[in-house]
């Protein structure tokens, strides 16, 4: 298995968030995480990179059978975990491609003429301008560039399990499948297992994905149902009243 | 009056002169130990052949290796009227203590270009004729090292200085007059104790006064003042500061800036951006007055430790905790250090400064 939760409960300020989430997800599996605003979603999330804010409380997450909760955030990210962020923080200074160097460097040697043979085909892919890498990271961005140069980093980087926060969100159309064609690739051909956390249903559509592929339901901090799309599609029609 | 007998003036006046003469600015002002010091030749020798074609110049000694600087003993006659008069008692030790004069001059449009490594206390005196354009890079090294600058630019002239101060403990001042349409840009670089007084005044019209400063201190003491008063109408003035600061550093940064009656149209903005890692004292003091109508005068001040977020950011991409803030701070400054003309050898210099901070 490629990654699982155990039992995990973790508090925010003292406030309790999740409150016993089990998780198993291997490697070409999707998992799309669904619920309310404040149902712990990003908390979960931060949990798994371990981001400052969120205490875990009790539980486990391991990722190919090792307990990770003792690890920095930039061993676990050197493991093959990598977060997408819901709002990237902008930052003055460090280009989009000096960043991008430099995420790639800490893996090992870099080859610079194959890193920039990958950038190039990677942002053709997306339909990502290369005037973007050139500018600060993340400053100015639009919306829509900022959830694909997160997805820009993913497919260069190459993580054995992204955590896809809300990739959907602020995005139009055509950005949104050109965004879920990406993230299928990389779960069918490079196996990488998936969590993708979302409010809407509209990505699963974008997401041409074939084997296991599982919704959960989150709501106060603990899965209450999990499914495949008709459960999507009950969640699109009813919201989340039925759930509580 | 010749500068020898300016010299002799300091050396008589040094004890009883106060310290920081400005009341403005006198506020928590940082009193520095001068005693002069032979600077290290193999420090000088390490860094000219490093950057290169350099004049180098040292207490008492001179290496001319390009055509474009003039050399004056100090009691050269010069037909020159000199901006700074000994009003403190660290102008006066520069003074007192300086043996050779540089005279910089630029002719009708002209374009020259000088690079100087600087070991000792000297007198750099900048004059662009009108249309001319000097571009100056000191590079200042060794222990207890002073410096005055004097700038005078002519109409539509444009000087750039830039002085990076690499001295364990080094005094620097500038003053400079900017003519009609003129251009005066000074950036400095500062990585160790220091204490500097500096003036730009916008003359002419339409002329641009700017002083942009990159402190970098790992348990230093560092008091800037700086001023430009606007005289003309639409003249510009900018003053901007990045200061990090580490390891028990005190870090005081004045900026005035006066827009005088008659300079309508004017445009001043002051901004003092500080990032304090540990038990460091950063003090940002932007203070502006205005007494013309129809002009704009801005400033801001921010002081705060490195963002948690955007060192997490990074290490969710597998960079180091060290490397993320070594890469952030290097971002902080990057707006500043690309004016200089010598960027690659100030992003050296940075980089070793960061990496004194941060290990």
């Amino acid at each position: 298995m490629l990654f699982e939760i155990k039992g995990l409960h973790a508090d925010i300020e003292g406030k309790d968030v999740l409150k016993g989430i089990d998780l198993k997800v291997d490697s070409g599996e999707l998992h799309v995480i669904m619920g309310p605003n404040g149902s712990g979603k990003t908390t979960l999330a931060k949990a798994i990179m371990g981001l400052s804010g969120v205490s875990i409380k009790k539980g486990e997450i391991l990722f190919e059978g090792n307990n990770i909760l003792g690890l920095s955030i930039d061993e676990r990210a050197k493991l093959g975990i990598f977060l997408q962020y819901q709002n990237p923080v902008e930052i003055e200074g460090v280009s989009f491609l000096s960043f991008l160097s430099a995420a790639k460097s800490s893996r090992g040697d870099l080859n610079t003429k194959e890193f920039m043979q990958n950038l190039k085909d990677e942002m053709t892919e997306l339909g990502v301008s290369e005037e973007i890498i050139r500018r600060n990271l993340n400053v100015g961005f639009s919306g829509g560039e900022k959830k694909k140069s997160e997805i820009l980093q993913m497919n260069l980087l190459k993580p054995k399990l992204a955590i896809l926060d809300e990739p959907d969100s602020g995005l139009d159309v055509d950005a949104v499948k050109t965004i879920g064609k990406s993230i299928s690739n990389a779960v069918k051909n490079d196996k990488m297992g998936c969590i993708v956390i979302t409010h809407y249903t509209r990505i699963l559509g974008s997401l041409e994905l074939e084997g296991k592929n599982t919704i959960h339901v989150l709501l106060n901090g603990k899965f209450v149902a999990e499914g495949g799309k008709d459960l999507a599609e009950k969640i699109e029609r009813e919201g989340y009243s039925g759930f509580q | 009056m010749k500068y020898l007998e300016i010299a002799k003036k300091a050396k008589k006046e040094l004890e009883k002169l106060a310290e920081e003469p400005n009341p403005l600015y006198a506020r928590n002002s940082l009193s520095m130990e001068m005693k002069s010091e032979a600077a290290e030749q193999g420090m000088l020798s390490a860094l000219a052949s490093e950057i290169g074609n350099l004049d180098l110049i040292t207490n008492g000694e001179y290496t001319k290796k390009n055509g474009n600087v003039e050399i004056k003993e100090i009691d050269s006659e010069i037909d020159y009227n000199f901006l700074f008069g000994n009003e403190s008692k660290y102008i006066a030790y520069v003074r007192a203590n300086t043996s050779k004069l540089i005279f910089l001059k630029a002719d009708p449009g002209e374009r020259k270009k000088v690079r100087l490594l600087i070991g000792g206390n000297v007198q750099v005196i900048s004059i662009l004729e009108e249309r001319a354009n000097l571009e100056v890079e000191e590079f200042v090294v060794g222990r207890s090292v002073g410096i005055i600058n004097e700038i005078n630019a002519s109409k539509s002239s444009n000087a750039k200085i830039n002085i990076a101060y690499l001295s364990d403990n080094a005094l620097g001042f500038y003053k400079g007059v900017c003519g009609e349409g003129s251009q005066v840009e000074v950036n400095s670089f500062i990585g160790g104790n220091f204490k500097s007084s500096n003036n730009l005044v916008c003359n002419g019209s339409r002329s641009m006064a700017s002083i942009n400063n990159i402190i970098i201190g790992a348990g230093n003491k560092i008091d800037i003042t700086n001023s430009i008063i606007s005289k003309a109408p639409s003249s510009l003035s900018s003053m901007k500061t990045k200061v990090i600061g580490a390891a028990a550093s005190t870090i005081l940064i004045k900026d005035y800036s006066l827009i005088e009656r008659g300079a309508r149209g004017a445009d001043a903005y002051i901004s003092a951006r500080g990032i304090s890692l540990g038990n460091s004292r950063i003090e940002a003091i932007p203070s502006m007055t205005t007494n013309e109508i129809d002009v704009k005068a801005s400033h801001n001040a921010s002081i705060a430790p490195l963002k948690e977020e955007a060192i997490e950011y990074f290490m969710s991409r597998g960079i180091s905790e060290k490397e993320a803030k070594k890469l952030l701070l290097k971002g902080f400054v990057e707006d500043l250090l690309i004016n200089f003309s010598s960027e690659e050898l100030i992003r050296k210099e940075a980089e070793k400064a960061l990496k004194n901070i941060l290990g």
